[in-house]
């Protein structure tokens, strides 16, 4: 037993080199050493089963469910893009070199989850990763009741501590982009003329954003303590209309010159560019990809998610898990990487590009002056390495009482509630 | 081409809808998959227990819309209603409670169409659609505030609704079935149907058309309430309403699965069963990885055919 | 007036069947350019369907139509405007929400072209005004002005009378005469004797679908009045004079929104008929008195009760029973003959159905089928059984109960009246000769008011007199 661990512990190394670095040959290196590994395993019962190429290796079947449609900008699309990289990443070669076969349902409704977990585990699947919060119920349960299968959910949490070791096969996992949002709002402090900034929510009351906004207004009090923001709630992830109308009103109404949004598309950002036409400097962002396409002048960066990296590290410790029939290796190792995969750009690497990185920013606007940018990036190094959080006391509320004392971060648990605004909010939504 | 009406109705219009909407399901399967095997297996395929709850679901709010077709009255916001039902039940602590509780507040939703339209001739298909974009509104508010389970940590959900078996349900349904008959056969009921021959028909039985038209629109309110209830109690995990997603998509089957099945509570209770069947090939055939919009235009296409079925049950088609 | 030439329009040998009837049979008919001849008639005379058929709205089944000498094959209402035939009828082709102006443009008119008409017509057209603000009388007048916009040489004027007030009805008159001098060809269908005589050049008087005669200046209005009914016009209908019974039912002075002033009686063991030319009001009439509608002003008294403004259901329950001109108000059409009955019937509702369905001949397949499949006569008959047999009602008020019946079911319906009705009916029939037979006592009603009342003995010639005024 201690040996395959060790073997183990060798496959996922070579694979976080490889697939990390993205080079061809990297894949093959960690393919060839699964490869050894599921020679030398004893193989469950699912695996006998299971589908091999012709040179012996079992392929475990990943079935994605989406709440939103593919073919889009946002959270969905983001998520498809992440399978993408898996297969490509894992199935480099069908016939010969492939331990991956993945496959999705789009559009599922959040009371549905529970069927379309089931329907998926009856249908063959080893494993199945579910992506909207409302999922989340249904995934557990499917898990309780298929405890030779895994599961992934996005966006949730356990219950108790009980929870968290009865579903030995069920995994939690988030990429969170406060960081990123945090040296947005550096930028956008600097570069504010009005000392008025804007921001468009899907749901200005859910905590994942007001992590977002608070985060966004840190960065920017922190370079400049005169800015104050102005927020508008959407109610929706996907209101392309509405967000144009907030966008604009802001800009006209509030007199706000930097726009920051939580909307499934680019509309914020080309109401930006049409004020940029127009010869009047608005800037914004790109949100979850690369929109600065919308925004060519307007754009002064933006939080990047990719999902893949992410999808890769959870898939191969899945297979792994899979083919020994040993479900511990999922859940308990290695011991610095629970089952709880919350993702922040502390998990990117300060060395290579918002390309690759689970979640980075985008290289800044030519217009932001050099001074700006050298802060920006120690900032970046700092937060990579784990040496600063935009949320690193003293912080206080609207109202003056202090949340973070001084030089104390936030627990995973009290950023993931957060449910008070920091100061520096001049209108928000009732 | 032109619509004649035909002096007696014919029945088998019905039968020919739904042999046309089996039909296309068919083909749509077939032409998507493009593997007979694939397509058996899509159509073939079948979770007794989530067809069982989409069939209860359905056909409630299916009786809630015959309930106001049957009186001449459009009411089109049986998802609103759901809903408001829907919310009425997480906020109660027991299933019976949270029966009694969405059925009063389903009324309540509807009754504002219902005065509007009785008193003030307002058309109810405006007003109750409109209240159907109002609810989701009003249940967001409900979702952020009042009934926010904190419970849910860094997420916003309400507390859960109480859990509802599916024989419970069922029998529920049974008796709102059972109810609609019963109802009709009474000199009540007589008047309520009345009501589809037109106002005057009613005042001239002796009887004030407004009290019929309130009657009828806060039943299949009050009816759609219950099916909301049903449709959140029923679930098997996550009985709560999320920020996200807090209408279901119910009220339009149910409306589809009331024309389709004649507006007879036995013909609608029968089109629920194949709306549900449907509802289980899309998920086969999401699963199967098919566009999204393929597998949801199954059941658009039978309400399509439960409206020509109507169609041709009055008039005749003449090729001039 | 230059006689000498072709007729504008002529109509030779006319006959048109409809199921059942022959509405017109053969027929001649001709008017002259610069000529008003009136066709003259009571209700179901034939005066509609000749000019139906002159307007192309039907084909006639033989006979042949001549325009200016041309033998023509009027095909439709558009090709008969082409032709320069225009009619004009009691609805207008306006849109009330537009100006008069702009109704003109619509309709594809010179503006210029129609002020200047209707300067030479002497009528007084304001370009500004919406049509919804103008009165009848003149909306008929802009209507007369398109047509003469319109170049039509022939006016066909069906009934033009109908809708005016006594002021209206004389500057009509007047303008219809200016026509005639400008040198139109005009077709003027009335029912009034008196109008008739004095806009006419010459008048037909048609009876039953047959032409009785054509009559030229000066004319005789008891020859006229001869023409449109029976030939004996003295002739008294003698009945047994019943003892006069204590009065159950009143209306005092009833005002609706078409009945202006109507008072009527109705004693113990009674038939009244209302009679009158359509239109006159008679069916908001029998609304008013039955309570379905509630009157403006006046009282009803039912044996000495107050019931006036009360719910129609008070109605009811006092024993009024109510049969309304359209069927669709007293018969729900989605529903089945069984259920119809049932809006009446309490209790062993099949048996009591099967019974009516036997004794009154009502032919329908099952109890369970639905009441729109069934003929016309036999859903009157469903009314009838359900209304009179099984309420067996106190007072009956009936608008054209035996309207779509057979002559035998007819007189079955009044032997059910006399043995049903335990206190007394009022009817309203459209035909003089049905009254004078059934009725105790007639009403005649004109322009909305009770113009006259008659007691057996009824003389005819009176009554028809009163309805032609």
């Amino acid at each position: 037993m201690s040996t395959t661990r060790r073997d183990w512990l060798k496959v996922v190394a070579s694979f976080a080199t490889g697939a990390v670095l993205g080079a061809a040959g990297g894949y093959y290196a960690g393919l060839q050493s699964i490869k050894t590994a599921v020679e030398k395993t004893t193989t469950s019962p699912t695996v006998a089963e299971a589908p091999k190429t012709q040179i012996g290796l079992p392929k475990m079947k990943i079935h994605f469910i989406y709440v939103g449609p593919v073919g889009d900008y946002g959270w969905t699309y983001a998520h498809e893009q992440g399978r993408i990289f898996l297969e490509k990443t894992l199935c480099p070669d069908p016939d010969k070199w492939c331990i991956v076969e993945t496959s999705k349902a789009e559009e599922v409704k959040e009371e549905q989850a529970y069927s379309y977990v089931k329907n998926a585990v009856s249908g063959g699947a080893h494993m199945v990763i579910t992506t909207s919060y409302g999922f989340m119920d249904g995934t557990k349960k499917a898990a309780a009741e298929h405890p030779d299968r895994f599961f992934a959910h996005c966006s949730g949490y356990f219950k108790d501590q009980q929870e968290w070791s009865r579903l030995q096969n069920f995994a939690e996992y988030f990429i969170d982009l406060y960081e990123a949002y945090y040296l947005n709002g550096i930028v956008a402090g600097k570069m504010t003329k009005t000392n008025r900034l804007g921001y468009v929510a899907a749901f200005p009351k859910l905590p994942e954003i007001i992590r977002h906004m608070n985060a966004f207004l840190i960065g920017a009090r922190e370079v400049n303590p005169n800015v104050q923001m102005d927020v508008v709630g959407l109610g929706a992830w996907y209101a392309p209309e509405n967000a144009t109308r907030a966008a604009q009103a802001l800009v006209d109404i509030n007199g706000v010159d930097v726009l920051a949004f939580t909307e499934d598309t680019p509309a914020v950002l080309r109401v930006a560019e049409d004020y940029q036409k127009q010869g009047k400097k608005v800037w914004s962002f790109s949100h979850y990809s690369d929109m600065s396409q919308y925004g060519p002048n307007a754009n002064l960066t933006g939080q990047i998610v990719n999902w893949g990296p992410l999808y890769v590290e959870m898939a191969i410790r899945a297979y792994l898990a899979w083919i020994s029939g040993e479900l511990s290796i999922w859940s308990e190792w290695p011991p610095e990487r629970p089952r709880d995969y919350w993702w922040s750009m502390k998990n990117s690497y300060a060395y290579y590009d918002y390309k690759k990185n689970p979640t980075d920013i985008l290289p800044l606007n030519p217009a932001v002056p050099d001074e700006v940018r050298k802060y920006v990036e120690e900032r970046r190094r700092q937060i990579i390495e784990g040496v600063w959080d935009p949320f690193t006391g003293p912080v206080r509320d609207m109202q003056g009482k202090v949340r973070v004392p001084d030089r104390t971060r936030l627990s995973k648990d009290e950023l993931y509630n957060m449910d008070w605004y920091v100061e520096g909010y001049r209108q928000l939504p009732p | 081409m032109r619509l004649v009406q035909r002096p007696s109705p014919s029945p088998l219009s019905y039968l020919y809808a739904a042999a046309g909407s089996l039909a296309t399901s068919i083909a749509v399967v077939f032409a998507f998959t493009g593997d007979p095997e694939k397509s058996l297996q899509a159509l073939s395929t079948v979770d007794p227990w989530l067809v069982a709850r989409i069939f209860v679901i359905v056909g409630i709010i299916a009786a809630a819309s015959l309930l106001s077709y049957r009186s001449g009255l459009w009411n089109i916001g049986q998802e609103g209603q759901a809903v408001v039902g829907a919310l009425a039940a997480v906020a109660s602590q027991n299933p019976a409670e949270a029966l009694a509780a969405a059925t009063a507040a389903a009324a309540a939703w509807a009754l504002a169409p219902a005065l509007l339209r009785a008193f003030a001739e307002v058309n109810e298909a405006v007003t109750t659609f409109l209240l159907s974009l109002a609810a989701v509104s009003v249940a967001r508010y409900f979702v952020e505030g009042p009934l926010r389970d904190p419970g849910m940590r860094g997420f916003i959900a309400t507390y859960e609704a109480p859990a509802l078996s599916i024989a419970a349900a069922a029998a529920i349904f049974a008796a709102v079935l059972a109810g609609i008959a019963a109802l009709y056969r009474t000199r009540l009921g007589l008047s309520l149907r009345l009501l589809a021959s037109g106002e005057e028909v009613v005042k001239y039985a002796g009887r004030s058309p407004r009290v019929y038209i309130l009657l009828a629109l806060l039943l299949s309110g009050a009816v759609s309430g219950i099916g909301g209830a049903v449709e959140i109690m029923t679930r098997e995990a996550g009985r709560y309403m999320t920020l996200q997603q807090v209408s279901t998509g119910f009220g339009l089957y149910g409306i589809s699965a009331a024309w389709l099945g004649a507006l007879h509570p036995i013909g609608s209770a029968a089109a629920s069963l194949y709306i549900a069947w449907l509802y289980q090939v899309a998920i086969n055939l999401k699963i199967l990885g098919l566009p999204a919009q393929v597998a949801n235009a199954l059941v658009g296409t039978a309400m399509a055919w439960g409206l020509a079925g109507y169609v041709l049950h009055r008039y005749r088609v003449v090729w001039r | 007036m230059p006689q000498q030439a072709e007729p504008a329009l002529r109509a030779v040998g006319i006959t048109k069947f409809f199921p059942g009837v022959v509405a017109l049979d053969g027929v001649d008919f001709e008017v002259n350019k610069g000529e008003v001849h009136s066709l003259l008639g009571e209700n179901g005379a034939g005066k509609s369907t000749l000019i139906s058929i002159l307007y192309g709205v039907y084909a006639p089944d033989r006979g042949e139509i001549y325009l200016r000498g041309r033998r023509t094959t009027i095909h439709s209402p558009r090709h008969a405007a082409k032709l320069g035939i225009s009619l004009i009828s009691q609805h207008f082709a306006l849109v009330d929400s537009l100006t008069v102006e702009e109704n003109l443009r619509l309709a594809g008119i010179d503006v210029e072209k129609a002020e200047k008409i209707a300067e030479q017509l002497g009528v007084e057209i304001d370009m500004r005004r919406y049509v919804a603000e103008l009165t009848v009388g003149q909306r008929q007048r802009l209507e007369i002005v398109k047509s003469l916009a319109r170049e039509s040489d022939v006016l066909l004027m069906d009934e033009p009378t109908a809708l005016l007030s006594p002021r209206e009805v004389k500057s009509l008159l007047a303008v219809v005469r200016r026509l005639a001098e400008m040198g139109k060809a005009v077709v003027f269908v009335t029912h009034k004797i008196r109008e008739a005589v004095e806009v006419s050049d010459r008048i037909t008087v048609l009876r039953r679908g047959k032409k009785i005669a054509t009559y030229e200046r000066p004319f005789d209005e008891d020859v006229l009045l001869a023409a449109m009914f029976e030939t004996s016009v003295k002739r008294r209908v003698h009945k047994a004079g019943r003892a006069a019974s204590e009065v159950i039912y009143r209306a005092e002075g009833l005002r609706g929104s078409r009945v202006r002033e109507a008072t009527i009686e109705l004693r113990r063991g009674e038939v009244a008929a209302v009679l009158g030319v359509a239109g006159n009001g008679q069916e908001e009439l029998m609304e008013l008195l039955a309570g379905f509608k509630k009157p403006t002003g006046g009282r009803i008294f039912l044996d000495g009760q107050e019931l006036t403004g009360r719910p129609f259901a008070e109605f009811l329950k006092k024993g009024v029973a109510y049969i309304p001109e359209d069927r669709w108000r007293a018969l729900a059409k989605e529903l089945s003959v069984l259920d119809n009955f049932k809006i009446r019937c309490v209790k062993n509702c099949v048996e009591a159905l099967q019974e009516a369905k036997k004794e009154l001949d009502i032919d329908f397949p099952s109890p369970s089928v639905r009441v729109a499949a069934l003929s016309g006569g036999n859903q009157q008959k469903v009314i009838l059984a359900r209304e009179v047999w099984l309420r067996k009602p106190y007072v009956l008020i009936a608008s054209h109960p035996t309207r779509g019946l057979d002559v035998e079911t007819s007189e079955k319906f009044y032997a059910l009246v006399r043995s049903a009705v335990s206190g007394g009916a009022v009817v309203s029939l459209e035909d003089v000769e049905e009254a004078v037979e059934k009725a105790d006592r007639i009403y005649v009603m004109s322009r909305g008011r009770i113009a006259a009342s008659f007691e057996p003995p009824f003389d005819i010639g009176e009554i028809a007199e009163a309805m032609t005024q």
